[in-house]
C-alpha cells in the first residue's frame, strides 16, 4: 500500500492559522498582563528567591486558566451565532447517504477484561439500529480481545456466539481474541489493521463503553466520502447512564458547559484536531501507513502507552486532516462511576501523557500537534506546579510571620500606586479575577441553556440547572485539590520509574460504596489538609482563609468521595430529576434500548462467590456445548514439542487434582489456549471418579448439575 | 451409522441388584445422568432413558473391562454413543475427514438444538422435520478473509532543540505561526520595560 499524502488546500490551512493567531494572541496577550500584575503584587521592595519561584509558576497555571477561559468564550460567541461555520459537519448534504453509495466500513471494539454484558449490549443496540437503517450491509463488526483474565475471555466468547445467533449475525459480527496482547489496545488495532485492514476504507473504532447510532455511523462515512483530506473525524461522545452522584455530576457538568468549549476548541484547532482513541471513524490506508507508533525512544522496546494523540499527530504529519465534530450527536460513552474509578483511569492517562514529552520536538509535527502533546502534558503536570506553587506560599507566609511582619501587601508601590489600590485590594482583585475566569464559562453555558426553552426543559426546568450549576461547582472546587494531589502524586511516581499496570476501567457503580478503598485514598490527603489548616492558621487567620478552598477540600475528601459514590444517592438525585441531562430526559432509541437491557441484565443471578473467580474454567470444562465452542475459536496448531505436552499435562493435572485456583492467571491461559488440553479436560474431569477430583470440582459439578441448565451469559433472556 | 444403534426401551435390561456393587452403580448412574443434562437433555423421562441404556452396555462391556472404574466406563460409553450419533447427523465431508464430537456439540449449539428441539438429543428414531438440515447449515466465522499487509511504524527525526535551532531560520518565512510568536515576545518585553518603568 502506497498511496501519496495528501497535500491541503493552502486556503484552509491560511484560515486556521488566523483563527489560531487570533486565539492564542488573546491567551498571551490575558497571561501576559495576569502575569505582570502577579509580579507587581509579589514585588514589595524587592523579589526573592521564593517570590521569583511564585512568579515562575504562576506562568503555566494561569495560562491554562486563560486557555480555556479564552476557548470557552469563542466557543459561546459561536454558539450565539447558532451556526459554526467552522464545523466538519457543514460540509455534508442534508440528505442521509443510501448505502449503496457507501464504502466497506469496519467497526473495531478493543476490548481488555472489560464488563462483558455492557460491551455486547451495546453492541446489539448499534448492530439492530444498523440493520433497521438499513446500513448493515456496509458494516463488519469486530470484537477485538486482549482480555487476559480466562474468565473475561469465555464470557466473551459465549457472548459472541449468543448474540450471533439472536441477531443473526454470523459473518457480519467477528470475534478475535489475540494470544499476545502486544502494545495493547494500539498494538491490538494494527494487528486487526495487518490482518484485515485492506478490505476497509474506514474504520470506526469504539470503546468498550461506546455506543453509536447507525446515522451517526452513515453520517461519519459521509463526512470522510467529502473530506477526502480528513484522516480522522473525532466525535464528542455524550456521557449516559450515570448511575452514581459522580457520575451524574460528570455528566451533567459534560453536557452543559461541553458544548461551549467543544466550540472553541474547533475554532482554533480545526483540522488540526486530536484523536481520543475511541467513537471516531478512520481513513484505514493513510492510518496504517503512516500511522503506526513508533517506539518510545530509540532503541527501546515499549510504545506509547497513550497512543491517540499520537496518532493524530503523525496523521497530521502526513498532511491529513484530523477534525472533532462536536456537532454530530448520536455517540455515547459511560464514565467512571466513582471518583476513585476517575483517578484510577487518571493514573494511566498521566502517564500516558508523560511519555508524549519525547515526541514534542519531534520533526515535522505541526505545531499544533506539539501544542496538543504540551498540554496533554501539562495537565497533568500542573497539579505538582499547583502543589509546589502553594507550598511555596505557604513558606513565603511562614517566613513572613517568623520575621514578626505582618503578613500584608498594603505597602503603595508599583502598579498598584497607579489604580490608587494598595497591593492587598490588587491580591484581592487578582484572585477574584481568575475565580471569575474559573466560573464565566460556566455561567455562560448555563445562560445558553436557560435562554433556549426546549434545552431548559430538557435540563429539567431553570432552577433546576441554577441548583445542578452551583452544587457542581462547589463539589468541583473541593474537588479540585484532591485532584491536584493525586495528580502529583501520579507525577512523581511515574517519574521515579513506578509501573502503571493496564487496568481494565471500572464502567459500573457495583452495590455501593466501598468504604475500605475511599480510607485508604484519601486518608492522606485528610491529614494532609488537616496538617495545612492548622499551619496556616497559626501562621495568620487571614492566610488561613485564603488556603481555605484547598485545605476544606482536603479534609473533607473522605465523606465527599463516599458521598459522590454512592448509587443509591444517585438514584434518588434522579428520581428528583437532579442533574439531568437531555439524552436522560428524552433518550433516543439507542439509548433506551441499551438501558432497558442493561436493567434486565442487573436482575440475574451471578454465581457464587467461591466460584465466580473461576466460572469461565468451569463453564468450558463441564460443559460440553461451550468446551466445545471454546476449542473451535482456537488455532489449532501443529503438534506441540515434547515439553510443551509434558508442561501441559503437569498444569491439567494439577488443576483436576488441587482446582484452579492452584494455577496462576498465565497457567490457566496457556492450558485454556490449547485445543488439546481443552478436550482432555472436558473429557477427564466427566470420566474421574468422584473421589478422585478436587473438593473445588466436586462443588463446581454439583453446582453446574443443580443450577446451570444451559449456558449463563448474560444474553440468554 | 447412527442408524444401527438400538436405543429403543425395548433393549434396554438393567442390571441385576447386587448390594455389592450398588454404590459404584449409583455413581455411574449419576455420573451419567449429569452429563446428560450437561447436554441440556431437559426430560427426565428422555435422560432416564438414555441413562439406563448406557448403564446396561456399560455394563455388557464391564467384564473385559473390570480395572476402570464404572463412572467412568459408563462416560466412556455415553460419549461413544453421543460421537456415533453426532457422525451421522452431520454431513460428509470431501476429504473424508471424520468430525470430531466437538464440532458436533458446536453444531448442535450454533442452532440452539438443545431449546428447539429438547427431545432430540440421542433420539435418531424421533428425529424433528428439519434438524438435519439446520445443523449441516451451519459454520463459526471468527473473521472475513485475510488480507494481510504490513503497518510499521515510520522513521522519525526526533530532532530535539538542535534540529530545530537548525531548520527555524528557514521554515520563519513559511510558518506564520513563528511570525505570531516573535510578536509575541516582543509583547513580553514590553510588559518587562513597563514593569520596570512604574517601580522607578
Amino acid at each position: 500500500m502506497t498511496s501519496e499524502p495528501f497535500t491541503m488546500p493552502k486556503s484552509s490551512l491560511r484560515r486556521s492559522g488566523q483563527r489560531q493567531a487570533v486565539f492564542f494572541t488573546t491567551v498571551v496577550v490575558m497571561t501576559g498582563v495576569a502575569t505582570w500584575v502577579m509580579a507587581d503584587i509579589l514585588w514589595r521592595g524587592g523579589l526573592s528567591g521564593i517570590e521569583m519561584a511564585l512568579l515562575i509558576f504562576f506562568v503555566p497555571l494561569f495560562g491554562m486558566v486563560t486557555l480555556g477561559f479564552v476557548q470557552a468564550i469563542f466557543g459561546f460567541f459561536i454558539l450565539l451565532r447558532q451556526k459554526d461555520p467552522y464545523s466538519v459537519s457543514r460540509t455534508i448534504p442534508e440528505a442521509m447517504p443510501r448505502p449503496d453509495e457507501m464504502p466497506a466500513t469496519a467497526i473495531a471494539i478493543p476490548i481488555y477484561n472489560e464488563d462483558v454484558s455492557r460491551v455486547y449490549e451495546g453492541l446489539r443496540t448499534i448492530y439492530l439500529d444498523l440493520v433497521r437503517s438499513g446500513y448493515i450491509s456496509r458494516f463488519d463488526i469486530f470484537i477485538l480481545s486482549d482480555s487476559n483474565n480466562p474468565n473475561k475471555w469465555i464470557e466473551e466468547e459465549v457472548a459472541w456466539i449468543d448474540l450471533c445467533k439472536q441477531v443473526k449475525g454470523f459473518g457480519r459480527i467477528f470475534y478475535r481474541k489475540r494470544r499476545l496482547g502486544l502494545n495493547r489496545k494500539s498494538g491490538n488495532i494494527s494487528d486487526f489493521l495487518r490482518r484485515w485492514g485492506r478490505k476497509y476504507r474506514y474504520m470506526v473504532v469504539l470503546d468498550a463503553d461506546s455506543l453509536m447510532e447507525a446515522n451517526t455511523l452513515a453520517r461519519l462515512v459521509q463526512l470522510m466520502e467529502v473530506n477526502p483530506q480528513a484522516g480522522i473525524i473525532q466525535t464528542v461522545p455524550a456521557p449516559i447512564q450515570g448511575r452514581t452522584f459522580f457520575a451524574r455530576l460528570m455528566q451533567f457538568a459534560g453536557t452543559l458547559y461541553g458544548p461551549i468549549f467543544q466550540a472553541g476548541l474547533n475554532y482554533w484547532q480545526a483540522g488540526c484536531g486530536n484523536f481520543w482513541g475511541h467513537n471516531a471513524i478512520i481513513r484505514v490506508a493513510p492510518f496504517m501507513e503512516h500511522c503506526a507508533l513508533p517506539m518510545l525512544t530509540a532503541g527501546a522496546n515499549t510504545r506509547f502507552m497513550s497512543h491517540d494523540y499520537v496518532e493524530a499527530a503523525l496523521m497530521r504529519r502526513a498532511n491529513y486532516e484530523v477534525w472533532m465534530d462536536y456537532e454530530i450527536g448520536g455517540s455515547f460513552e459511560n464514565l467512571p462511576p466513582t471518583p476513585l474509578d476517575h483517578f484510577c483511569r487518571d493514573r494511566r492517562w498521566c502517564r500516558g501523557n508523560l511519555q508524549h514529552a519525547w515526541l514534542i520536538t519531534a520533526q515535522g509535527l505541526h505545531p499544533i500537534n506539539r501544542l496538543h502533546l504540551f498540554l496533554g502534558i501539562l495537565s497533568y503536570v500542573a497539579s505538582p506546579l499547583w502543589l509546589i506553587f502553594l507550598v511555596l506560599g505557604s513558606i513565603s507566609a511562614w517566613i513572613f510571620w517568623a520575621g514578626g511582619t505582618v503578613l500584608t501587601f498594603d505597602s503603595d508601590v508599583g502598579f498598584s500606586s497607579f489604580l490608587d489600590i494598595g497591593g492587598g485590594r490588587l491580591a484581592l482583585l487578582m484572585f477574584f479575577a481568575t475565580l471569575g475566569m474559573l466560573t464565566l464559562p460556566k455561567i455562560l453555558a448555563v445562560l445558553l441553556v436557560l435562554t433556549d426553552r426546549v434545552q431548559r426543559e430538557k435540563f429539567g426546568g431553570s432552577w433546576r440547572v441554577i441548583l445542578g450549576f452551583l452544587t457542581e461547582h462547589t463539589l468541583s472546587a473541593l474537588m479540585a485539590p484532591v485532584q491536584m494531589m493525586f495528580n502529583s502524586r501520579f507525577v512523581v511516581e511515574i517519574l521515579s520509574g513506578r509501573d502503571v499496570p493496564w487496568n481494565p476501567q471500572s464502567r459500573d457503580a457495583g452495590a455501593g460504596i466501598d468504604w475500605e478503598a475511599i480510607l485508604r485514598a484519601h486518608l492522606g490527603n485528610t491529614l494532609v489538609g488537616v496538617i495545612w489548616a492548622l499551619i496556616a492558621f497559626f501562621i495568620s487567620p487571614v492566610f488561613f482563609w485564603w488556603l481555605s478552598p484547598v485545605t476544606f477540600g482536603l479534609i473533607g475528601s473522605i465523606p465527599i468521595s463516599a458521598m459522590l459514590s454512592a448509587p443509591g444517592l444517585g438514584k434518588r438525585l434522579r428520581q428528583m430529576k437532579l442533574f439531568t441531562i437531555p439524552i436522560e430526559a428524552k433518550p433516543t432509541a439507542v439509548v433506551r434500548h441499551l438501558d432497558k437491557n442493561l436493567r434486565a441484565i442487573r436482575h440475574r443471578m451471578d454465581p457464587p462467590d467461591w466460584l465466580a473467580p473461576h466460572y469461565g474454567i468451569m463453564q468450558v470444562v463441564l460443559d460440553p456445548y461451550l468446551n466445545a465452542a471454546h476449542s473451535s475459536l482456537l488455532r489449532h496448531k501443529p503438534k506441540a514439542g515434547q515439553h510443551v505436552t509434558r508442561d501441559l499435562h503437569e498444569l491439567q493435572v494439577r488443576l483436576l487434582a488441587k482446582g484452579p485456583a492452584a494455577l496462576n492467571r498465565r497457567e490457566q491461559m496457556a492450558v485454556l489456549m490449547n485445543v488439546q488440553a481443552v478436550a482432555d479436560l472436558h473429557d477427564h474431569v466427566w470420566r474421574m471418579p468422584e473421589s478422585s477430583l478436587s473438593p473445588w470440582w466436586r462443588l463446581a459439578m454439583r453446582h453446574f448439575n443443580t443450577l446451570t441448565d444451559r449456558p449463563q451469559t448474560a444474553l440468554y433472556r | 451409522m447412527h442408524r444401527n444403534m438400538d436405543l429403543s426401551l425395548d433393549a434396554i435390561t438393567l442390571p441385576a441388584w447386587n448390594p455389592n456393587d450398588a454404590v459404584a452403580w449409583d455413581e455411574a448412574f449419576g455420573k451419567v445422568e449429569n452429563y446428560l443434562r450437561a447436554c441440556r437433555v431437559a426430560s427426565r423421562l428422555h435422560r432416564a432413558r438414555l441413562t439406563a441404556l448406557i448403564l446396561q452396555r456399560a455394563l455388557s462391556r464391564r467384564a473385559s473391562n473390570l480395572d476402570v472404574p464404572l463412572a467412568t466406563l459408563a462416560i466412556d460409553e455415553a460419549r461413544d454413543l453421543i460421537d456415533r450419533w453426532m457422525a451421522g447427523l452431520l454431513p460428509p465431508r470431501e476429504n473424508e475427514q471424520p468430525y470430531t464430537m466437538a464440532e458436533g456439540f458446536l453444531s448442535l449449539y450454533l442452532c440452539d438444538a438443545p431449546m428447539r428441539w429438547p427431545n432430540a438429543f440421542l433420539n435418531p428414531r424421533q428425529e424433528p422435520p428439519g434438524f438435519a438440515d439446520t445443523l449441516h447449515a451451519r459454520l463459526v466465522k471468527t473473521g472475513p478473509e485475510l488480507q494481510v499487509s504490513s503497518m510499521v511504524p515510520r522513521a522519525m527525526d526526533r530532532g530535539l532543540i538542535q534540529g530545530w535551532a537548525g531548520s527555524a531560520m528557514d521554515t520563519f518565512d513559511r510558518l506564520p505561526v513563528l511570525r505570531t510568536l516573535f510578536l509575541w515576545t516582543l509583547f513580553a518585553i514590553l510588559l518587562v520595560v513597563l514593569f520596570w518603568y512604574t517601580r522607578r
